[in-house]
């Protein structure tokens, strides 16, 4: 996948990440905007369009990005993907590559640069609704924060009804309840249903086959695992399937098998 | 101060309007004050139902506007004189009035009726925002087919999400001879999934369509299988206890018997 005829691999150009329902695009901005718009490609490129209309946080750490590069960056974002920039919520969280790299000094001075850009949000998740277990950053996700946080899960305690979407890139989400056709659960990691899933499902949406989707009754209009999708076989409406099941992806397509515990 | 309802549904043609008549009615017979509000601008339908699209001189629009008073716009019907009609303006589009100016109409009617049942229209956009910008209850109107039941579960979170608890449903047009073809969902199927309370089930009926021309709401039809429903529904809002009959399918002679004997 690297072109060795790149100076900078992309996996370090560009580095995406799911932060609670949104993502963070952390980029290193000492390389060319070039550079950063064909990592950008690579990254999301198979991604799909579980994305669409999720809020994204370009992040460059320490270093700054010049307004017309950034300007441009969101043109490019906006009108391949339909993701819509934010406002950085928590603006002083370098990449750990950068962090490294930079001198205290240096870093001070263009600290207050990013922080008068940018306003900061504070983002509210109705507390109600979720509940955020473990985020302990594992050594896995330091060396690969590509990879959705296995350890941190968003527990979702209502059916979803139709047309309403619940979205965690960090990590895996747990519903106790049903998703109704034309719900939609999507998350980094897995997606355990603890009732009907009668909906949409996507686990590993930041691109990672290694992910599952268990559901008590698993009656779905479409499955996705990574860049996978599938259907479920024609059959008419009034399913009766009553046993719990798993899908896993086996030799690159998805397969659904009866669930009988891990 | 009386309940105000918004009937709704997502989808369109699955008999919104036509409940609110006949409900509407068949509460004002038994004796509560009703006023039934269109609120479909631009496509109004409920003054056309209950035959009283001729009485109409001043509509929502022209009290929101200004031009005249509430009651001044309020037609009372022909047959029941506790029945009243606040119709929508045919020239207007849905953009032209605010959810805060149908709130003010509908909670000022409520000071004044039992019942207020707002006509909302189909859709999710701003119809609906105004139709259910006062309501305190819903009755979502849902025919047993999978489009309208995806529809009506949309809607129902909606109204869950604007606090809206009091949700009842109607299954509408249900017919028994194509539940038992398997062709068409029977009301378990649809509480399956919508998961609410139901508050009553409409069989097939062949003769709403003539009443609705003629402006004669079928509630007045003591024969009728969807009259005997709706009555039934106007009661159970009312608050008292009314079983749910089974419809059964294609037996012509119980059914004829039913007719004759006015049970059905």
């Amino acid at each position: 996948m690297k072109d060795s005829t790149q100076a900078v691999s992309t996996g370090s150009v560009v580095r995406l990440k799911g932060f609670r329902d949104g993502l963070r695009l952390m980029v290193d901005a000492s390389a060319s905007v070039e550079e950063i718009e064909i990592a950008i490609k690579e990254r999301m490129g198979n991604l799909g369009d579980s994305l669409a209309g999720t809020s994204i946080v370009i992040d460059t750490g320490n270093q700054i990005l010049s307004d017309s590069d950034l300007e441009g960056l969101r043109k490019l974002i906006y009108e391949t993907y339909g993701l819509e920039i934010s406002p950085d919520p928590m603006p002083s969280q370098p990449a750990p590559e950068t962090k490294l790299e930079k001198s205290s000094a240096s870093a001070e001075g263009q600290q207050d640069n990013v922080t008068d850009e940018q306003k900061i949000i504070e983002r509210v998740i109705p507390a109600k609704k979720r509940v955020v277990s473990n985020s302990r950053h594992s050594d896995a996700d330091v060396h690969q924060p590509d990879l959705p946080n296995r350890e941190a899960t968003c527990i979702i305690r209502h059916s979803l009804r139709s047309g309403q979407i619940e979205r965690f890139f960090e990590g895996n989400i747990v519903l106790f309840g049903d998703v109704n056709p034309g719900a939609e659960v999507v998350a980094g990691g897995d997606v355990i249903i603890l009732g009907r899933l009668r909906g949409l499902v996507h686990a590993g949406a930041l691109g990672n086959i290694d992910s599952v989707i268990v559901a008590m009754n698993l009656v779905p209009t479409q499955l996705r695992i990574g860049h996978l999708i599938t259907r479920p076989p024609q059959s008419g409406f009034g399913n009766k399937k009553t046993l719990p099941e798993i899908a896993t992806v086996e030799n690159g397509s998805i397969v659904v098998k009866a669930f009988n515990g891990f | 101060m009386g309940k105000i309802i918004v009937t709704t549904s997502g989808k369109g043609g699955v008999g919104k309007s036509t409940s609110v008549a006949n409900i509407g009615t068949a509460l004002a017979m038994l004796g509560k004050t009703v006023v039934v509000v269109d609120a479909d601008v631009g496509l109004r339908n409920l003054d056309i139902i209950m035959g009283l699209e001729s009485r109409v001189v001043y509509t929502s629009m022209n009290v929101i506007d200004g031009e005249c008073e509430l009651e001044k716009a309020l037609v009372t019907d022909r047959r029941v004189d506790n029945l009243k009609l606040l119709a929508a303006s045919q020239r207007n589009n849905k953009t032209d009035i605010q959810p805060d100016q149908m709130k003010e109409i509908c909670l000022q009617l409520s000071e004044t009726h039992d019942f207020v049942l707002v006509d909302s229209p189909a859709g999710i956009e701003q119809g609906f925002e105004n139709a259910s910008s006062a309501a305190n209850a819903a009755l979502i109107v849902t025919t047993p087919e999978v489009s309208a039941v995806r529809d009506a579960d949309r809607i129902i979170g909606l109204l869950q999400a604007k606090d809206i608890t009091d949700l009842q449903l109607i299954i509408n047009r249900l017919n028994p001879e194509l539940v038992k073809r398997g062709d068409m969902l029977n009301q378990f199927d649809v509480l399956d999934i919508l998961s609410i309370n139901l508050v009553g089930i409409v069989p097939e009926d062949t003769e709403i369509v003539g009443a609705s021309n003629r402006g004669l709401p079928l509630i007045y039809d003591g024969t009728s299988g969807a009259a005997g429903a709706y009555r039934r529904i106007a009661r159970r809002i009312d608050g008292q206890d009314v079983p749910i009959p089974e419809f059964k399918a294609g037996n012509w002679l119980g059914n004829l018997v039913g007719k004759l004997l006015g049970t059905n």
